[in-house]
């Protein structure tokens, strides 16, 4: 920085970052960062990704930037369907939806929204869409708190998730973990790490009877 | 008795003067490590590594490492705070900002075996290669 009290100090940091010592530090399992020397991809650990070798998929424009590949992109993930929700014939999971309502866990994840005007992609402009959000932030309490704020987000607060496709996600990959860093290995555990405005929602599940905590699973289970 | 008292009396000056030496001795090794400080918003896992590893090579050197997210720190480096040697961070449009508040000095350091771009994309901007 121009103002810098040690330029010597602020040089000898920045070659550290840049020599062959520091970019090999990004290969470490805790980093997993792409080196910008080619050289040291000598030494890339088994199966790691070098994107100096041939590799055509980005090609960015000096003048254009990537704006055409992000668009795309960006119609691509505008364009994906969400899953159909399963079993809603089930009467375990018709008496998990009426839970589910009763319990007030829909104060915030909100069934059903309408959206608004979408010129860019006019079939999305005012349809009714499942997403089981309010797309707000809340307070979940000290337990799920990382202290960290991020823009209006106080360290405690976190958005709500859309629930629908959340009965696939271990279709999709067996490990996945629920909640902001993926912690709660069930649906019942991040129902149960739920704190602060949803305090009371978590107490009413802890004093229901076993069926009725199987049937608000199997609900989740069915989005 | 007498003999004792006057042996430590004889001792005081040179301990004195030996307790000065070492105070002086010890600031001196103090002000051999000199900080850096680094702006970074990297995780502590990332920060940690390179941490220890830059300080067993440059063992002159101690990083002092403030944390910020992007938007954090372009608060920090417009309101007048204490300076940073080093901003490190992936926050491609804080240095466009940066840039253009005249924040940056040329860094005058050796790259070679270091591409300017990757697929198109610079690597790095040019007036910090050196002329
Ligand atoms: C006060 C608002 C609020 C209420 C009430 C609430 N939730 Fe949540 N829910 C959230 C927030 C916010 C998160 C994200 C927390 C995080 O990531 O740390 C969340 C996360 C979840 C998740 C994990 C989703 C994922 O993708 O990881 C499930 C499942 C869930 N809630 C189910 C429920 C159920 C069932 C109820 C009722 C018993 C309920 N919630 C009541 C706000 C709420």
């Amino acid at each position: 920085m121009s103002q810098a009290p040690n330029t010597e100090g602020a040089r000898a940091f920045a070659s550290f970052i840049l020599s062959d010592r520091g970019q090999q530090l990004l290969f470490h399992p805790d980093i997993r960062k792409l080196p910008i020397k080619p050289s040291v991809y000598r030494n890339k650990p088994e199966g790691y990704f070098n994107p100096f070798e041939n590799n055509p998929t980005f090609i960015y424009n000096g003048r254009k930037g990537l704006t055409r590949q992000m668009q795309q992109m960006e119609f691509y993930h505008l364009a994906l369907a969400v899953p159909q929700s399963r079993h809603q014939q089930d009467p375990s999971v018709q008496r998990g939806k009426f839970l589910f309502i009763q319990s007030q866990c829909a104060a915030c994840h909100i069934p059903q929204v309408t959206t608004g005007d979408f010129p860019q992609l006019s079939v999305l402009s005012g349809k009714t869409i499942m997403p089981y959000s309010d797309f707000l932030l809340h307070d979940m309490g000290p337990a799920l708190a990382d202290g960290r704020p991020d823009f209006l987000a106080s360290g405690s607060e976190w958005r709500t998730p859309p629930l629908w496709g959340i009965g696939l996600a271990n279709t999709v990959d067996e490990q996945a973990g629920f909640l902001h860093d993926g912690r709660a290995l069930t649906l019942l555990e991040a129902i149960l790490w739920h704190g602060g405005e949803a305090e009371y929602v978590k107490q009413q599940v802890k004093a229901m009877p076993a069926q009725d905590r199987q049937s608000l699973i199997d609900f989740l289970y069915s989005l | 008795m007498a003999s004792a008292l006057t042996i430590k009396a004889a001792l005081r000056w040179p301990i004195q003067t030996l307790f000065i030496w070492l105070m002086l001795l010890s600031q001196m090794s103090l002000a051999d490590t000199a900080k850096v400080v680094v702006m970074t918003s990297y995780p502590q896992e990332v920060v940690s590594q390179f941490e220890a590893a830059f300080e067993k090579q440059y063992p002159q050197y101690k990083l002092e490492v403030l944390w910020r997210q992007s938007r954090d720190a372009m608060a920090y480096f417009k309101s007048a705070h204490h300076p940073v040697d080093v901003y490190w961070t992936p926050a491609q449009r804080n240095f466009v900002q940066l840039e253009q508040m005249h924040a940056f000095q040329p860094l005058n350091i050796h790259l070679e075996g270091l591409p300017a771009t990757l697929n198109g994309f610079p690597l790095r901007e040019e007036y910090t290669l050196p002329s």
